[in-house]
């Protein structure tokens, strides 16, 4: 079992009036924390009723998947540039996975969107954990 | 004007953050990266300054990514962390740190990057996987003021290539590197390990990096400018070499670094070379610096940019200062303070 910690709200730059804003400030806002993504992994039993931080995550304890496991779904999406001839490597999203809140089962969803906290096994949710990078759920 | 002041500790089951608190609606975030999703903000609207003052002796195992604030200049990020050189004397575990495995521990990849870090441990464990850096200052940011001082910057003499302690990639910002212990960054004479690399990804207008009074130890390349002005003072080159304690050309008012190596930097008439450094405890990674030493002690200059005038202890620099993180400071008996403590602690252990 793990306990995942979740965006429960978009960064502030991502519902922002972009009126006015370059490129590079709109193509910035893109690289942030999105509703659904997994911010941090934690042991079993880590974290509390109240880590959801008045809102701010969801926590969510998978049962079926240790930390080790899990702790792919909390990887940086990068892209390697070449800075002046040299290997970079620049951020794409800060989170290459997500939950599909919203594409869930409405019982259970509703249940995490009131709650925040929700027990869940990993085979009854993984389908819904998107790779936005492949654009494929996991099996 | 106000100060937002936050707490991470790896201890804590979790919380908003609002106090030091392991346990209960206000306990201390978990983690720096739960802090960091859990507070983002424009600070330069909201007139803030956000403070996160880290402390435990949990490791803080999650890669962290500062971006997506806006900042400015006296609205900036101040992230703080418990250790305290001047009485824990070295890399305390007992302390917070940054102990990720298999990724860069901080990136700050903020566009506009006022940030400052300091006090805090970041140990790379891992010797396997290469591209692991410190603190990485991203090609994203486009404009600000970060400073990385009083910090213990750790790798583990990793074998697999391109290991920094801090690699400084970020465009038009100005950049304050001091007091820092940076040790053990690689182990192959290969220019991608470095303790400090700087090779800023535009350098229109002058992109600047203050390198002042840091104490470099056992890394492949101490000091490595690519691109950019990179002016250092004052700074300590031990164990890397007759070759890489210096790499690339340095700006004008480089002066004052002192080294155990023949290399030299190519800028200022001040600088020593073929130097013996004596530290407090060299062979457990206590780097202040002994009453014997006579390759640091009181051969600094005290014209620095970064506008400090206490050491990494946060003691009081006088007379002519010495070169690298630590000030000696004698007290009764001849023992440096580090050393007092040392005895102290023993005594009464």
């Amino acid at each position: 079992m793990a306990d995942f910690l979740v965006a429960a709200k978009n960064n502030w730059m991502v519902d922002a009036d972009k009126t006015g804003w370059t490129q590079e400030q709109i193509d910035d806002a893109e690289r942030q924390y999105k509703i659904g993504d997994i911010v941090d992994i934690f042991e079993d039993g880590k974290l509390s009723d109240y880590a959801h931080a008045g809102g701010k995550f969801y926590v969510l304890r998978i049962k079926g998947l240790t930390k080790n496991d899990a702790m792919k779904y909390i990887e940086v999406e990068y892209e390697n540039i070449l800075t002046k001839g040299v290997q970079d490597k620049r951020i794409v999203r800060k989170r290459m996975y997500k939950f599909r809140i919203d594409d869930m089962p409405v019982l259970i969803k509703n249940k995490i969107k009131t709650d925040y906290v929700y027990t869940i096994n990993w085979s009854d949710i993984k389908g819904y954990c998107f790779n936005k990078k492949t654009l494929l759920n996991e099996v | 004007m106000a100060t937002v002041v936050r707490y991470v500790n790896p201890g804590s089951s979790g919380g908003d953050g609002t106090t030091s608190a392991l346990s209960g609606a206000n306990a201390a975030y978990a983690s720096l990266s739960a802090w960091e999703a859990a507070e983002n903000t424009n600070l330069d609207t909201a007139n803030n300054i956000m403070q996160v003052n880290c402390a435990g002796s949990t490791a803080d195992t999650t890669a962290v990514t500062i971006s997506g604030w806006t900042t400015s200049a006296t609205d900036y990020i101040e992230i703080i962390g418990d250790w305290a050189p001047l009485t824990d004397g070295k890399f305390s575990t007992s302390k917070y740190r940054l102990n990720v495995q298999n990724f860069t521990q901080l990136t700050i990849a903020n566009a506009t990057a006022f940030i400052r870090i300091h006090n805090l441990q970041i140990y790379n464990s891992d010797i396997n996987t290469g591209n692991i850096w410190g603190i990485l200052c991203n090609s994203t940011i486009t404009s600000g003021e970060i400073r990385i001082y009083n910090n213990c910057i750790r790798g583990n003499n990793n074998t697999s290539w391109y290991d920094m302690g801090i690699r400084i990639l970020g465009g038009t910002a100005t950049y304050y590197i001091y007091q820092n212990w940076i040790y053990d960054w690689g182990t192959t004479a290969d220019f991608n390990y470095s303790a400090i690399y700087f090779n800023p990804n535009t350098i229109a207008g002058g992109v600047n990096c203050y390198c002042e009074n840091n104490t470099f130890h056992n890394n492949v390349v101490g000091i490595q400018r690519f691109a950019g002005n990179l002016i250092a003072i004052n700074n300590i080159v031990k164990g890397s070499g007759n070759t890489y304690s210096y790499v690339g050309t340095f700006a004008t008012g480089t002066d004052y670094n002192s080294t155990d190596s023949t290399d030299s930097i190519g800028v200022g008439s001040n600088n020593k070379t073929s130097q013996t450094f004596t530290f407090v405890d060299e062979a457990n990674d206590d780097f202040h610096l002994a009453s014997t030493d006579t390759g640091a002690k009181d051969s600094g200059t005290s014209s620095v940019n970064g506008g400090f005038t206490t050491d990494i202890d946060g003691q009081t620099r006088s007379g002519t200062w010495d070169i690298g993180a630590h000030e000696y400071q004698a007290v009764g008996g001849g023992l440096s303070i580090p050393v007092a403590m040392n005895q102290y602690r023993q005594r009464w252990a």
